[in-house]
């Protein structure tokens, strides 16, 4: 510090203020444990920035509707909200589940887009018992191999999604050949490896694998690459990544080729505007849901959204909506909330009215599907994912496999770059 | 296979301008600073969220990117004037203070304009697409190429052939003598600074059509063109022109051929050029 003694005293006092101001505020008494059988406080983890910000806001939007819907009370117990920002950063999600079991006495944690934060911080949440709700990640092993008894998943596992479209593509459509072009990390290889798996076995051929970088500035070498001979080009990719595939797409003029993209890739929070939504015309998707879906309850949905929000919700804030429904469906059951009375009530919860339609988890805490095929089309003056057909009902995340069997197989990862060789 | 040649060298190319619009500002206010100056991916980012929002706005496009160009320029102009000048000649404050603009920027947008990634329009006119034979090419990216050039040209004119280039270039090389025969070194200084926040605001707006925009991307995107400036030689517009076009051909045919290896092919090159010629292709070695 340089400066006349008169300026260096000054400072020295605004760091002195600075130091007892953050100290006093690291001091300041702690709110009671728990709650006294009334308040429910919830941790909603999520990204603020980065590739996977705008899926966030779309959950924390659709859990916060439901609780705002029901009068911020859910089966008579008062909802806390805690908020938490997982920076998309293993390291950093861990810290704040400490901090929010810890420090903030949350009963449940909810959220979680990122599957490696997802597999991160499932260390501690099984440790320390608390339940876990995850509204996005994907990756399959979270309810399989690294499962537990306190973690649920309302959203489909990756290959969960694409399993029934493999033989529904080879049989219905009739498409004997095709093209994977997919994100080169784990949910890349299990959705497209998901589809792959059974679409050979039934009978039909998947000739060329394309994978690239989560964050693939330029997608145009990789879409130049792409066998314009195939009949269908099957992709997964998110986030921005999503954008600038279907932008290249286009630029190259592949839209004539069919392509059935993994859901997350066409959702209104990966699409975020009608331009970018227009892009994906005519492209068709498998999910679980669809915004257009013709229900009671998916039009309540929708409309209570877009009047809180003024946006299209999707997916994404379907399944933060549907977490808060479950919440809410295991706090009924509940006397008073402890991490192993709720993790119990939760595994038992049924939700019959969810936008998507009923709700219920198997032995693994993975909820169960139905599987739709979407289409990018205009209804109402705008771009939606509108269903076209349902590709099956009830799917389980085995599909048609028994689950010894299934955990028995060798994993995506090991068959990704394989599919193509037969 | 001379038609798939033809496409990738060409989107390379493409990639590769958009490098150069970026590089180019960076370079340039290297040659100001004698220091990197990260907040250049913040002021691409705000060019591009500016741009978009004004083109709603007046309903026109180009008068959004004019706007988004001059707004940005000036919010160089005050970065430069209120801030970076006060630690001339000091390299790791103004690093240290750049970085932190470049946060500002970013958490700026994302309370105003949300996370969510967005996608400036094409500029109208240069949606459709070239067929030549096996060929198809988009016109937009062939534009960008086009721009590149005419920004590489723009450049070698002002900085040789006009009196604010001339006094530009006094003014980096010997401050005290500049100041000594009149020029207005603080003011010379403030503009050019403006001017590569303005080109950073330009690449923004045309990158982001194709690169698509989101707070934290700057920063892939400024890695990139860290590239290109190191690879062509920090402080020479030239340099950035051929780095660019190294880079982005590079990265197009290691994506295409290698899409598994992608940033290891972009990278290793970086490192055997740099461990054979430290100071890159056109720069002057070391001062």
């Amino acid at each position: 510090v340089t400066g006349p003694p008169s300026q260096r005293r000054a400072l020295r006092r605004g760091l002195a203020t600075v130091v007892l101001i953050a100290v006093t505020a690291s001091c300041a008494p702690e709110e009671p444990a728990g709650g006294p059988g009334d308040t429910v406080r919830v941790g909603l983890l999520f990204p603020r920035t980065g590739p996977f910000a705008g899926i966030g806001e779309d959950q924390i939007d659709g859990f916060t509707l439901y609780t705002d819907e029901a009068g911020s009370a859910l089966a008579g117990f008062a909802v806390e909200l805690v908020h938490g920002d997982t920076a998309n950063d293993p390291a950093v999600a861990t810290e704040v589940v400490e901090r929010m079991v810890k420090r903030d006495q949350v009963d449940i944690i909810v959220g979680v887009i990122s599957s490696a934060v997802a597999s991160a911080i499932g260390h501690p949440v099984r440790e320390m018992g608390v339940p876990l709700v995850l509204t996005a990640a994907a990756a399959d092993e979270l309810t399989k191999q690294e499962g537990a008894t306190n973690i649920f998943r309302v959203t489909g596992a990756a290959s969960q999604v694409m399993m029934p479209l493999g033989p529904y593509v080879c049989e219905e459509l009739g498409y004997e050949t095709a093209a994977i072009i997919a994100l080169d990390y784990s949910l890349g290889w299990e959705t497209t490896g998901g589809f792959a798996r059974t679409y050979e076995e039934a009978g039909c051929d998947v000739t060329q694998e394309l994978y690239s970088p989560l964050n693939t500035e330029d997608w145009a070498p990789v879409v130049q690459e792409i066998d314009r001979g195939v009949d269908v080009i099957v992709q997964t990719t998110t986030g921005p990544d999503s954008v600038r595939f279907l932008q290249a797409v286009r630029d190259f003029g592949l839209q004539d080729v069919p392509m059935i993209a993994y859901g997350a890739a066409t959702d209104a929070a990966t699409l975020t505007d009608e331009t970018q939504r227009a892009l994906a015309e005519g492209l068709q998707s498998s999910l679980y849901y669809s915004e257009a879906l013709d229900t009671d309850a998916n039009k309540r949905f929708q409309e209570g959204f877009r009047a809180a929000y003024e946006r299209a919700p999707g997916v994404a804030a379907e399944s933060g909506y549907v977490a808060a429904m479950v919440l809410e469906a295991a706090l009924a059951k509940v006397d008073e909330p402890t991490f192993s009375s709720l993790a119990a009530a939760l595994a038992d919860a049924e939700v019959d009215d969810a936008p998507r339609g009923s709700v219920t988890f198997d032995e693994y805490g993975q909820v169960r599907l139905t599987v739709y095929l979407l289409e990018m089309r205009e209804v109402d003056g705008e771009w939606q994912n509108d269903a076209v057909d349902v590709i099956a009902e009830d799917v389980s995340q085995f599909w048609h496999y028994e689950p010894e069997e299934y955990l028995g197989l060798p994993s995506y990862a090991e068959l990704k770059g394989t599919w193509e060789a037969d | 296979v001379v038609g798939w040649l033809i496409s990738h060298v060409l989107n390379g190319l493409s990639f590769g301008a958009l490098l150069f619009l970026l590089a180019s500002g960076l370079t340039l206010t290297f040659g100001l600073l004698r220091s990197v100056n990260l907040a250049h991916g913040g002021f691409y980012l705000l060019g591009g969220y500016l741009g978009l929002d004004l083109a709603q706005r007046f309903g026109s496009y180009w008068l959004g990117l004019l706007f988004a160009v001059i707004a940005v320029g000036f919010v160089g102009l005050a970065v430069e004037r209120g801030l970076l000048h006060r630690l001339r000649g000091q390299e790791l404050p103004q690093i240290v203070l750049t970085i932190g603009v470049a946060f500002v920027i970013s958490d700026q947008i994302l309370a105003h304009y949300g996370g969510r990634p967005r996608t400036p329009p094409r500029p109208p006119g240069l949606e459709g697409v070239l067929t030549m034979g096996e060929v198809i090419f988009p016109w937009f990216r062939l534009a960008l190429i086009a721009v590149a050039l005419a920004v590489w040209a723009g450049f070698w004119l002002l900085l040789q052939r006009t009196r604010l280039g001339a006094m530009t270039r006094a003014a980096v090389d010997d401050g005290e003598m500049a100041r000594g025969v009149g020029i207005p070194v603080p003011r010379v200084l403030g503009a050019m600074f403006a001017l590569g926040a303005a080109l950073a605001a330009f690449a923004g707006v045309w990158g982001g059509a194709f690169l698509g925009l989101a707070p934290g991307g700057e920063f892939n995107v400024l890695l990139l063109s860290l590239v290109v400036v190191v690879v062509g030689g920090l402080g020479s517009v030239n340099g950035a022109l051929v780095g660019a076009g190294l880079v982005g051909l590079v990265n197009e045919f290691g994506r295409a051929l290698f899409p598994e290896l992608a940033l290891f092919t972009i990278y290793a090159p970086v490192a055997l050029l740099l461990a054979f010629r430290a100071h890159g292709l056109c720069g002057a070695a070391a001062r």
